[in-house]
């Protein structure tokens, strides 16, 4: 399922967190309470998730919803760091 | 403590939304198998609706029909289990991904029925005094018709469903995320 326009695309820091914390697909999906399948769609941004399935995952991540997700591509994390750094 | 009505209902409600939700959690069966079922279904339509034009023997046109009746009845039951319900579950049992994906397929299926239906009504205006054009065509127009629209949205989704890569449940939890970097 692709997004309707490239405005809808919803970018995400999902595949990252997930990583971070080691967790599959399936057992994110679990914890959120939807399909497996779903997760993957996310990921690669073709899928925007619902405000709840979003706040849920967010939740579980522990951060604030506009730090998983956004209408933005986010910064690579590198360049995040390096711009903190040095101002 | 004893049960309520009600909560007794709850508490089953809840059991069979479980059970169906295990089941559309199933991983598919691949694509290939699918669309096989979906064409075969599609072509069993054309016999039922055409045999009494082919076979006009009072016994064998419809011992033909019937023969391409069960079959269907066949192909769609395997149909949705290759579907895994997908097109008949409740939303409550779906995730809201799937939701999304059933209510196009129940669209793209309408539009497709309501194309057959224009293509069948074309065709009766056009030729519907003509000596061929009886009841034993019109009924066998009607079984196509109501086969395709019980059909149909099972038809879409075999076609459209998305294959499930192996990735998605077990694996990956580096999360697509690779590093070239050795660390």
């Amino acid at each position: 399922m692709s997004p309707r326009s490239r405005d809808e695309q919803v970018h995400s820091r999902v595949a990252m967190l997930r990583a971070e914390r080691g967790l599959s697909r399936a057992e994110l999906a679990e914890a959120v309470g939807i399909h497996y399948q779903t997760i993957g769609y996310i990921e690669r941004g073709e899928y925007a998730p619902s405000l709840a399935v979003a706040l849920r995952i967010a939740a579980l991540f522990g951060l604030p919803v506009d730090a998983v997700f956004s209408l933005e591509p986010f910064a690579p994390l590198t360049g995040d760091q390096l711009s903190r750094r040095t101002t | 403590m004893i049960e309520s009505r009600a909560q007794r209902h709850r508490r089953e409600h809840a059991t069979a939304m479980a059970r169906l939700r295990v089941l559309t959690d199933r991983p598919l069966p691949p694509r290939r198998i699918r669309v096989r079922l979906a064409v075969a279904y599609l072509a069993l339509v054309g016999p039922v609706a055409t045999v009494p034009l082919v076979v006009t023997a009072p016994v064998w046109g419809p011992a033909v029909q019937l023969v391409a009746l069960t079959a269907i009845g066949g192909v769609w039951v395997a149909l949705r289990r290759a579907t895994r319900l997908v097109t008949e579950a409740p939303d409550e049992a779906l995730d809201e991904l799937l939701v999304r994906l059933r209510d196009r397929y129940f669209r793209e299926a309408y539009q497709a029925l309501a194309a057959a239906v224009a293509l069948a009504a074309a065709a009766m205006i056009t030729v519907g005094d003509r000596d061929w054009f009886g009841p034993g065509i019109i009924g066998a127009l009607g079984l196509a018709l109501v086969a395709l629209a019980t059909g149909l949205p099972l038809v879409v989704a075999a076609f459209r469903l998305p294959d499930i890569d192996d990735e998605d449940i077990h694996g990956d939890i580096n999360g697509g995320v690779h590093c070239d970097v050795p660390p």
